[in-house]
């Protein structure tokens, strides 16, 4: 049998690489660097990201595609949803550093480590919106996971840490095993893991069980990683006990990635499915916004009822995902919209409770938000403002992104989940809005910490968020632009 | 079109260029460095004026080369409304009739800034008032220029502001009784404004539901459309209210005469002018006699067509036409203002008695068809109007320097009621303010209507037109004994004003020490006094059916504009030349003689009265004249019977109606009782026992829920694993379901 | 497929069946026949761990160095690495210079992470 090697253009995989050699370099670094000089990562791993990123947005438009096998179907494709969710990423990464750089320093975790294994788990996750191959799906997955275990147990040998990253490696492994035996039940039925190849064999050959079972397999495994019930449990710990940076990178950057590996299987991969897995969806989603929202509100710790914040996120971008099922272009450029709106909005938030944390484990309580007002007025007005908006409460990004979600969710007709995701969200403006109550309403010690950087970032945030919520339009144009690119494969062009 | 006329704009982009340096950085200018700021704010200011008057020079070239056609330079579309035919644009409208008006407007108001230079020097708001004055000029050209009625009510409403304005530009001075004069006559002017503004503004909606536009080329084309079609009705532009043509004419018509009452000070919204010499002179002298007050007149001429209409339509009826109601209207003012001016002491208001006198004419002149005649009366009357404010200004300026002087000397003020205005005070200025003395003696002949200046020529054209026409109209004859009376009372004043300032003893030591003004000051009233001298060139009539070279230039300049009509049979117009009037010998003789006699007389009986000021005015001893005109009749009606009984039912509406009734009464028991009632009910029945039930019910549900679940949260990673592992369970169960059960 | 399902598992789940059968059959087997003694009765050394013939020494639950798990860790990778290795070594004419240039990267990578290894010293037993 005769090798031909497959066709490669690193320029196309270019921002990933520039993220992993960024990573790589710097432990190299690291080695001859005297120990006292640390601020060199910080810039390495900005400047990584910002080349990324322009690399990114320089291969707008193209549809690249590139490692080609022999059987024609590329692993990697660059289309315009693969460049959308690797933006989104490589922002995640340049706003979680200026947010942690204080905190490294005030908990003793500034090492050069921990820049080089944001790159990494960035570069998992960039791999994860341009797999076109289920292999590469389960390899993403691991990369941007693997260096996620190591960020929560950082902070050993405090106990809460390692207890976060032991429970997340533990489950994550748990779920990434459930995920793999998916694609092995997926390969069975189609000989193939490419993910248009799987798309062709279904539509000649039909469903049969062995595929439906692979598909609930992989919805698991995903289902994990995006923290939707009743696979959510490990978060509100994971999240409490990480430190609050990493958390605040997983509750967005894994989220995404999640939500990119779910939308390739079940839109790009098993669309024809969709009659299937369109109610496990929507009862997941269901689900996840309830339980999400109501027991967030019981909760005392800010970083835990984020944690339930972000696990009912993930139930409004689910309502998305099920109304991809009826009409793909709608739900899931909303869901895109969704997903960078919720970026700022809540890095913004994790940003207020980082300046908040005077150390590893104090200063978490929602307490310690009262009379902050009085002390730090603008960051107060910031922090109400990202409150409002992961409300949805006009004019914010989240907002925008609500009004999306559920317009698409209107058009598939899935009626009664948007009735859930309205009653909900009024739910959830009981909770987060208490946080507004406590800063303004309430004479407290509590004191914020702050660096022109993460001041810097928040503003950024802030002004983004409003931004969406203003003008959502352009960036609506983007997503269902990146949304026609990718389904532009379902139509076989 | 010949390219010149695309630098129509230029004429509004200078004057605003002025407003920004003046209002926006001329004050520091001013206060960094008084001599050269005040140099540059006024200079700058007027070389504004003087390039609009260059381009308004080319214009007038280019309407020369363009064979006096009209252009309109459009700008943009303004207000449009789809569907509704509604489409208002912004655009100008350049024919003979604007081009004479922007002449007059940017020439005299160009002397008039020069002289401001002069006049207001010292002044601490100096580049307020010549930013006041640069906004005049582009509202007066916004209004002149504007080829539809709400561009022209654009510019009508700016002067108005305009006047205001510099009505009250000293406004913090107060009279001698405490009163804030010049607040309260600026008031006073923007509130007799508004009336009318209210029947221009009605008027224009009237026009377009008539007409179905506000353009002036299609209202008069579509009128006249009408006209000749017979159609006793018309239906107004998006109703389905029938009117009759002939009544919705009349409306029109009567509505902007009462608009140009208010803005040209004619009975009985005149009141305002003469208070409105509380502003600077060379501002009343601009605004409140050569320009602003003639846009009235400028109205009643641009519609020209639609008098005409309305008079040929009651001709038919044999009622009596609005145009009848313009001329009475202004004759009556003429005469009325006239007399009033004698018994007036203050120099100023005099002149301004005598303004509204001459509006009167003019206005006459329009309502008796004689559109020429009244544009030629505007145009000279701008000339030694202007001239004799400013004559004036130069002799209060006169005044108070004399004053101050004596002041200083004296090292001691004792406040004897001086008033550099009152003439009482004046006397045997002849020999002091040589200049000033000359050039006011040619503006008073020409208002005087003496051969050979300016005056003469336009009010005899206006004379001879009553005259002439009198046979066809029995109204005319009414009209001229009007005029000619009101042409008597102008010579006497006059000679009355010229004989109490500049001849006799001075009454006061103030005038013995007054002294000329700077050159300044002369150079432009020397200019307006060559104009007002010269001025008739412009339309020497026809003498004996000969015509001179010069003669009738402005009948044919603005024959292009003005249409006139002859009726035929049937009711169908015939489009004529206008009648060029020529002179009508024994009309002419006649006003001239009794202008002569009336100005000798007025000589004779003040040769040595008053002695001193506190003697009493010779003219008391005519019974009436003082003890009616004196007291000033429609002022005093509006002061003690109309102003007290509006501010007594104003007072009525205010604290009864308002307050008692509405708010007390109606708000507080009706309205609030009733709400505080149906809160009351929501709040303790419904809400207490009903939804708040409900919703502390919710609250429960949820928080029990919450800490159902919390406690599911074991912190054991096995528990979660089993989570997962149910989950999975599930959703396996679910997929496979159908597979299973097939 | 004619037949649902499960009629293709159904062997299995007669496998699952049996063996569940004898998973219960056995010890009740033995508890049926075998001697009855009460536990207390019972020589104690029948509860000691069974370690080959040896005795048993200290604690099962014993807290041992972490320095084992990252030796172990590092055997797994080099295991990984000759997983690779191996079969490339075996058609490597056949890869031709696309296959020595892909493993030339990835052994230089993995190079370069024993080089981090022993630069941080975690190769040092003491």
């Amino acid at each position: 049998m005769e090798f031909t090697p497959p066709e490669i253009n690193l320029l196309i995989v270019a921002p990933v690489l520039i993220i992993m050699a960024a990573g790589s370099l710097g432990m190299v670094i690291d080695l001859f660097m005297p120990d006292g000089k640390k601020g060199w990562a910080v810039w390495l791993a900005a400047i990584g990201l910002l080349l990324a990123l322009a690399q990114n947005i320089a291969l707008w438009n193209g549809n690249y595609e590139t490692f080609i096998p022999q059987n024609g179907v590329a692993m990697v494709v660059m289309d315009n949803f693969a460049i959308f969710l690797n933006a989104t990423f490589l922002l995640t990464g340049l706003l979680v550093i200026p947010l942690s750089r204080s905190y490294l320093q005030r908990t003793g975790l500034e090492k050069p480590e921990y820049y080089m294994l944001l790159l990494f788990s960035i570069s998992g996750m960039m791999l994860m919106g341009m797999a076109n191959d289920l292999i590469l799906v389960f390899l993403a997955l691991e990369v941007l996971s693997i260096p996620l275990y190591i960020m929560c147990g950082m902070l050993w040998p405090r106990p809460e840490s390692e207890e976060s990253a032991m429970k997340y490696f533990l489950l994550g492994a748990f779920s990434s095993a459930i995920f793999v035996f998916g694609i092995a039940l997926v390969y069975g039925a189609t000989t193939t893991t490419a993910i248009p190849l799987i798309f062709d064999a279904v539509a000649a050959n039909g469903l049969n069980a062995m595929i439906v079972t692979g598909l609930a397999f992989l919805m698991v495994g995903a289902g994990f990683k995006v923290a939707a019930v009743p696979f959510h449990m490990w978060t509100p710990d994971v999240y409490e006990g990480a430190p609050t940076p990493v958390t605040a990178f997983m509750s967005v950057g894994a989220k995404i990635a999640g939500f990119a590996a779910l939308l390739r299987v079940l839109m790009l991969a098993l669309p024809q499915a969709s009659g299937e897995w369109v109610t496990a969806v929507a009862v997941l989603s269901t689900l996840t916004l309830i339980i999400g929202n109501v027991v967030a509100i019981r909760q005392g710790n800010i970083k835990r009822m984020l944690a339930y914040s972000s696990i009912a996120h993930a139930g409004y971008i689910l309502i998305a995902v099920a109304a991809a099922a009826d009409n793909p272009s709608a739900g899931v450029s909303s869901a895109l919209f969704y997903m960078f709106a919720y970026l700022f909005t809540n890095l913004g938030a994790f940003g207020m409770v980082i300046a908040l944390e005077r150390n590893y484990g104090e200063g978490n309580l929602l307490d310690d938000f009262k009379g902050l007002a009085k002390r730090h007025p603008w960051l107060s007005l910031a922090m109400a403002y990202f409150m409002l908006s992961l409300t949805g409460i006009p004019p914010t990004g989240g907002f925008s992104a609500k009004f999306y979600v559920f317009g698409a969710a209107i058009e598939a007709e899935l009626y009664w989940l948007v009735l859930i995701g309205v009653i909900t969200s009024v739910i959830s403006g009981y909770y987060y809005l208490r946080v507004v109550y406590l800063m303004y309403m309430f004479d407290g010690e509590g004191q914020l910490i702050t660096g022109r950087a993460l001041q810097f970032a928040v503003f950024v945030m802030a002004i983004s968020t409003l931004v969406l919520g203003l003008f959502p339009e352009g960036l609506f144009n983007l997503t269902a632009e990146a949304t026609l690119s990718a389904t532009r494969l379902l139509a076989g062009g | 079109m010949n390219e010149l006329f695309n630098l129509a704009p230029l004429i509004l982009v200078f004057p605003i260029i002025g407003v920004l340096f003046n209002g926006l950085v001329g004050r520091r200018f001013v206060d960094h460095d008084r001599k050269t700021g005040e140099r540059w704010s006024g200079w700058f200011a007027t070389i504004m004026a003087l390039s609009a008057f260059v381009v308004v020079v080319l214009l007038n070239l280019a309407l020369h080369a363009n064979h006096f056609h009209a252009e309109t330079v459009m700008l943009w579309d303004w207000i449009v409304i789809p569907g509704q035919g509604l489409s208002i644009p912004w655009a100008m409208q350049i024919d003979t009739l604007s081009v004479a008006m922007m002449l007059v407007v940017t020439g005299v108001g160009s002397i008039i800034h020069i002289y401001s230079i002069g006049y207001m020097h010292g002044d601490p708001d100096y580049s307020r008032y010549f930013a006041y004055l640069n906004l005049f000029l582009f509202f007066m050209l916004i209004l002149v220029a504007g080829n539809n009625y709400l561009v022209l009510f654009v510019g009508w409403e700016g002067v108005g502001l305009c006047s205001y304005l510099l009505i009250g530009f000293w406004h913090e001075r107060l009279a001698k009784d405490g009163t804030m004069k010049n607040a309260n006559a600026a008031r006073k002017a923007m509130i007799a404004n508004r009336v009318g503004d209210a029947a221009m503004i009605l008027g224009i909606i009237l026009t377009f539901w008539v007409f179905g536009s506000v353009e002036f080329n299609h209202v008069f084309e579509e009128a006249i459309h009408i006209f000749e079609s017979h159609e006793e009705m018309v239906t107004l532009v998006s109703t389905n209210i029938e009117m009759a043509f002939s009544t919705a004419l009349f409306a029109i018509t009567v509505l902007f005469l009462i608009a140009a009452t208010g803005k040209s000070a004619q009975l009985v919204l005149h009141v305002w002018l003469p208070d409105a010499m509380a502003g600077p002179t060379p501002a009343s002298s601009l605004i409140h006699a050569a320009t602003m007050v003639t846009s009235g007149i400028y109205l009643i001429v641009r519609s020209n067509v639609l008098y005409e209409l309305s008079r040929a339509l009651s001709v038919h009826s044999g009622t009596i036409s609005s145009s009848d109601i313009v001329a009475l209207v202004g004759a009556s003012t003429a005469l009325y203002a006239g007399l009033i001016a004698f018994t007036q002491y203050d120099i100023k208001k005099v002149l301004a008695y005598s303004t509204v006198s001459q509006l009167g004419f003019m206005i006459a002149a329009a309502g008796m068809g004689a559109y020429v005649a009244a544009m030629f009366h505007l145009i000279t009357h701008a000339f030694f109007k202007a001239l004799l404010f400013m004559g004036a200004g130069s002799v209060i300026h006169g005044m108070e320097h004399g004053h101050h002087e004596v002041a200083h000397g004296h090292h001691g003020h004792d406040d004897d009621g001086f008033d550099p205005q009152d003439m009482r005070y004046m006397g045997g200025l002849r020999k002091l303010m040589p200049v000033t003395f000359w050039t006011y003696l040619v503006g008073a002949l020409a208002l005087a209507g003496i051969f050979p200046f300016a005056g003469f020529w336009s009010k005899d054209e206006i004379l001879a037109h009553a005259n002439a026409n009198q046979g066809e109209y029995g109204l005319f004859l009414v009209l001229f004994i009007l005029l000619a009376l009101a042409a008597v009372c102008t010579a006497f004043y006059m000679g009355r004003q010229l004989r109490m300032v500049f001849w006799g003893q001075p009454r006061h030591e103030a005038a013995r020490h007054a002294h000329e003004s700077s050159p300044i000051m002369t150079f432009p009233l020397v200019l307006l006094a060559v104009f007002g001298t010269v001025a008739g060139l412009f339309n020497l009539p026809k003498v004996l059916t000969l015509e001179f070279g010069w003669s009738l230039t402005l009948e044919h300049w603005l024959e292009h504009s003005i249409q006139t009509f002859e009726l035929m049979e049937e009711g169908i117009l015939a489009h004529v030349p206008h009648t060029p009037t020529s002179l009508i010998v024994e009309v002419a003789a006649l006003s001239l003689g009794l202008a002569l006699v009336s100005m000798g007389l007025a000589f004779y009986v003040y040769r040595d009265k008053p002695k001193t000021a506190a003697d009493p005015d010779p003219t008391q001893k005519i019974p009436g004249l003082w003890s009616v005109f004196g007291r000033l009749p429609i002022d005093s009606f509006y002061m003690k019977l109309l102003v007290p009984w509006f501010n007594r039912f104003s007072a009525w509406l205010g604290f009864k109606f308002e307050w008692s009734f509405w708010h007390d009464f109606f708000h507080e028991r009706v309205i609030r009782d009733t709400f505080v009632w149906f809160a009351d009910l929501s709040a303790n029945v419904l809400d207490a026992q009903g939804v708040d039930g409900i919703v502390n019910g919710l609250g429960s549900v949820t928080r029990w829920l919450a800490d159902g679940i919390r406690v599911s949260q074991t912190g054991y990673a096995r528990t979660y694993a089993l989570s997962v592992f149910l989950g999975t369970v599930v959703l396996l169960i679910y997929f496979l379901w159908p597979y299973v059960m097939r | 497929m004619d037949n649902p399902i499960i009629v293709d598992y159904l062997p299995i789940f007669m496998l699952l069946l049996v063996a569940l059968f004898f998973a219960l059959l056995l010890p009740a087997l033995s508890l049926l026949l075998g001697p009855k003694r009460s536990p207390k009765n019972a020589a104690p050394h029948k509860y000691i761990a069974y370690e080959s013939g040896m005795a048993a020494i200290g604690e099962a639950q014993r807290r041992l160095p972490v320095k084992f798990y990252r030796i172990a860790v590092l055997f797994i990778l080099f295991d990984v690495d000759i997983i690779l290795l191996v079969p490339w070594a075996v058609t490597f004419r056949n890869l031709g210079f696309y296959g020595l240039a892909v493993m030339g990267v990835f052994m230089f990578l993995f190079i370069l992470g024993d080089v981090w290894v022993w630069k941080k010293g975690i190769l040092e037993w003491e």
